[in-house]
């Protein structure tokens, strides 16, 4: 199928080393590239989501209208919530514990997701100019979704929590039990390194421990589906259906330290 | 001017590959449209070949520069396959649609096995039931929807026969 003269021989390993030159090219093009594409990112996720908006009108219709009732529901729960926060500070105060300070946060929108299978992430359009830096903490409102991983002036990439490649240290809520969370490359999440004998059941709620650089402790991470034993025998890992929805997620909060 | 257009029809398939394709997700999966240009490259390119390293070349970079890849991982193995595919098509008739999804399954499968054994080199660890999920049905989810994008080449004039 190949001649392999000696003339020949040399010109294919001069395209080999052109291809290796272009392979190492890529990092140094990058940064500037994703800021260029940043533009047509936009665009096109602002049609996808019009698009759906027009598709999906009768389903968000039939949302809304469950989410205003929810929306009750919640603000009698948080007007509970906050006489609770009121009364806690107060004994706070009172036994003169150390307050933590609360996140300082930055919202930024998703316009991009990884466009290979074997890595879970999504492009935001926030980048250095708004001061992300790689290593931090992507969250939103229902809890954990991610890592920076890298950045550029105008955008960011974060590795979400559903990719292989990115372990979070995680206690059950419940009995403080520790383990450690890691993705499957599909809607839900595992849980590994649990004792054979953990106490930990279907609907624990599970959140960050605090031991992983950058990820603050207490953020939720979702709740227990299933749990079973390792093939080994040896330990225990339990299924986690994570508390954000991560493929539809549109907006995230990054975690200023 | 029809070869630059394929060119930016790759870029547009690369972009709705990061945005509106995420919307077709089955059991967490996306087809994948740039191997898809990668296999066109060799199919409509054969026996132009500075066209057919840069088109090549164009959709790598733009699946390196979107995904968070090792170093420019792409680069190497969609020029093999563009490479690969147009040496094919010199050897073998490659025109019926069968045949070109059957192409495009063994080429998602070679890339993704590939994929998984530079990963591990590299140390990065994926379960066996991730690689088979992922190689399997991702090939399959990819080569079903070979037929769409090509027609769609064909349709705008750009197939081998027209350029």
């Amino acid at each position: 199928m190949f001649n392999l003269k000696k003339k020949h021989l040399i010109r294919y390993a001069a395209f080999a080393l052109a291809l290796i030159l272009a392979a190492g090219l890529i990092s140094v093009i990058k940064s500037p590239s994703l800021n260029i594409l940043s533009i047509p990112l936009g665009i096109f996720t602002l049609i996808k989501n019009e698009s759906a908006g027009l598709i999906f009108y009768h389903r968000n219709m039939v949302q809304r209208q469950r989410l205003s009732n929810e929306v009750m529901f919640l603000k009698k729960t948080l007007n509970d919530a906050n006489e609770a926060l009121i009364e806690n500070n107060r004994l706070k105060k009172l036994l003169s514990f150390k307050q933590n300070s609360a996140f300082r946060v930055l919202a930024a929108r998703v316009i991009g997701r990884s466009p290979d299978n074997w890595s879970q992430a999504v492009t935001i359009d926030k980048g250095s100019a708004s001061g992300i830096k790689k290593g931090y903490t992507a969250i939103n409102y229902l809890g954990l979704v991610g890592r920076v991983i890298e950045v550029s002036a105008q955008t960011s990439k974060i590795l979400l929590i559903s990719d292989p490649g990115l372990g979070v240290s995680s206690i059950v809520q419940r009995s403080r039990q520790e383990g450690l969370v890691t993705g499957t490359l599909s809607s839900s999440l595992i849980m590994r390194y649990l004792p054979k004998d953990a106490d930990i059941a279907i609907a624990d709620t599970i959140v960050t421990s605090g031991l992983t650089a950058n990820f603050p402790k207490g953020l939720i991470v979702g709740a227990v589906i299933d749990t079973g034993e390792e093939f080994s025998g040896l330990s225990k890992y339990a299924i986690i259906k994570p508390a954000v929805n991560l493929s539809g997620l549109e907006e995230v909060l990054i975690i200023i330290p | 001017m029809r070869k630059w257009r394929i060119l930016i029809l790759f870029f547009i398939l690369a972009i709705a590959q990061s945005t509106f394709i995420q919307g077709f997700r089955f059991m967490g999966l996306t087809p994948d449209l740039m191997i898809i240009c990668a296999i066109i490259s060799g199919l409509v390119f054969t026996f132009d070949f500075k066209w057919l390293i840069g088109a090549a070349l164009l959709s790598a970079s733009l699946k390196d520069i979107l995904s968070v890849n090792y170093f420019g991982l792409n680069i190497f193995l969609f020029v093999v396959i563009a490479l690969a595919v147009a040496r094919l098509s010199r050897e073998i008739t490659l025109d019926s649609l069968p045949v070109q999804m059957a192409l495009t399954f063994c080429v998602c499968l070679f890339y993704n096995i590939a994929y998984i054994i530079i990963g591990a080199y590299l140390g990065s660890f994926i379960s066996f039931g991730m690689v088979l999920r992922v190689a399997l049905l991702g090939s399959v989810y990819t080569a079903l929807l070979f037929p769409v994008i090509f027609i769609a080449v064909s349709g705008m004039g750009l197939d081998k026969a027209q350029l």
